[in-house]
């Protein structure tokens, strides 16, 4: 058979990519041309043949898993959100002593060992020391947790 | 949940926080999704975690109505099969594809399922191929889906075709003599 300049077309027909004029123009070309057709054919049989063939199928536990997929998302979030806050928390609380101890060097730590992770190098605010102040005395008195 | 939800409605009630919903639409779809993801990875483990992130992204992405819930799922599987897999790539240098037979395989066998169909062919060959052939996507919807220019599209494909008719003896076109 003769080689087509037209066959390059046939799959944007096929797949209905052709304006319609076009698409008109290849319907009436594809009737007359043994290579169109066959190239035609060919993608049908193409299409056919991946429609058939099955799918794999997921079992009974993977559907489960998928089907828990959100729920589980939102308890990872939920501990990430804890595990943020508890570290925050004792940041804060570093913080609040390193100030406090910056401001008052006399003062004691009572109770926890405290990994001070920056050094109060400016002065704070005398309103930011007297709030931290009183978070460290209450953390402090926290901390002993009623020891006498 | 009764069948008589729609799906676009089902979307709605998950986009708003439903775990229900989530189910639910897992039962409906979640086996056909899981075959598309199985087609592109071909491997059951990275099937699953390629359908778990399409789902939990379709949980706060934009469904604008173009296209059937499920089609639209397919879409955003079909996506996060292809960034799994680049994932999977980086991190294990997976083993190179084995080189394609001499010679056809021959008429599709019935038994021959789609992932295996598909084994020979470069991922983002099977991506096209799964998008047109199995949910008849237009070009441009697959451009928009896999974020590659158009004219991307139409050689990927011809590519893809022309790799599966040799590989499982559809006719060609015969070529003239000497050519």
């Amino acid at each position: 058979m003769m080689p087509c300049d037209h066959t390059q077309l046939v799959a944007a027909f096929y797949d209905g990519e052709l304006a319609p004029d076009q698409a008109r123009e290849m319907a009436i070309h594809i009737e007359s041309c043994p290579v169109c057709l066959q190239e035609l054919r060919s993608l049908q049989r193409l299409s056919q043949s991946i429609a058939a063939a099955p799918l794999g199928q997921p079992s009974g536990i993977t559907l489960a898993r998928l089907a828990s997929a959100r729920r589980r998302q939102e308890r990872g979030i939920r501990r990430l959100a804890g595990a943020l806050t508890a570290a925050a928390v004792v940041l804060l609380a570093v913080s609040v002593w390193n100030n406090q101890r910056a401001a008052d060097l006399s003062s004691p730590l009572v109770g926890l060992d405290v990994v001070v992770v920056a050094a109060a190098d400016e002065e704070p605010p005398p309103q930011t020391l007297a709030v931290a102040r009183w978070m460290a005395s209450d953390l402090a008195l926290a901390s002993a947790g009623g020891r006498p | 949940m009764s069948e008589a939800v729609s799906d676009e409605q089902l979307l709605r009630r998950l986009q708003l926080g439903s775990d229900a919903a989530f189910a639910e639409l897992v039962n409906r779809h979640g086996r056909y999704l899981y075959g598309v993801a199985n087609a592109i990875l071909g491997d059951p483990f990275d099937a699953e975690d390629a359908v778990q992130e399409a789902l939990l992204a379709a949980l706060s992405a934009e469904y604008r109505g173009e296209a059937s819930v499920r089609t639209w799922l397919v879409g955003i599987t079909v996506r996060q099969a292809g960034m799994l897999r680049r994932k999977r790539l980086r991190w294990r240098r997976a083993a190179p594809q084995p080189p394609p037979a001499a010679d056809p395989i021959g008429a599709v066998d019935a038994r021959i399922d789609l992932a295996e169909m598909l084994s020979r062919l470069p991922i983002d060959h099977r991506q096209v191929i799964v998008l047109r052939e199995l949910e008849h996507m237009s070009y441009e919807q697959i451009a928009q889906v896999l974020q590659i220019p158009r004219g991307t599209v139409e050689s990927r494909l011809h590519r893809a075709r022309q790799q599966l008719r040799t590989l499982f003896g559809h006719d060609q076109p015969d070529r003239p003599a000497g050519a």
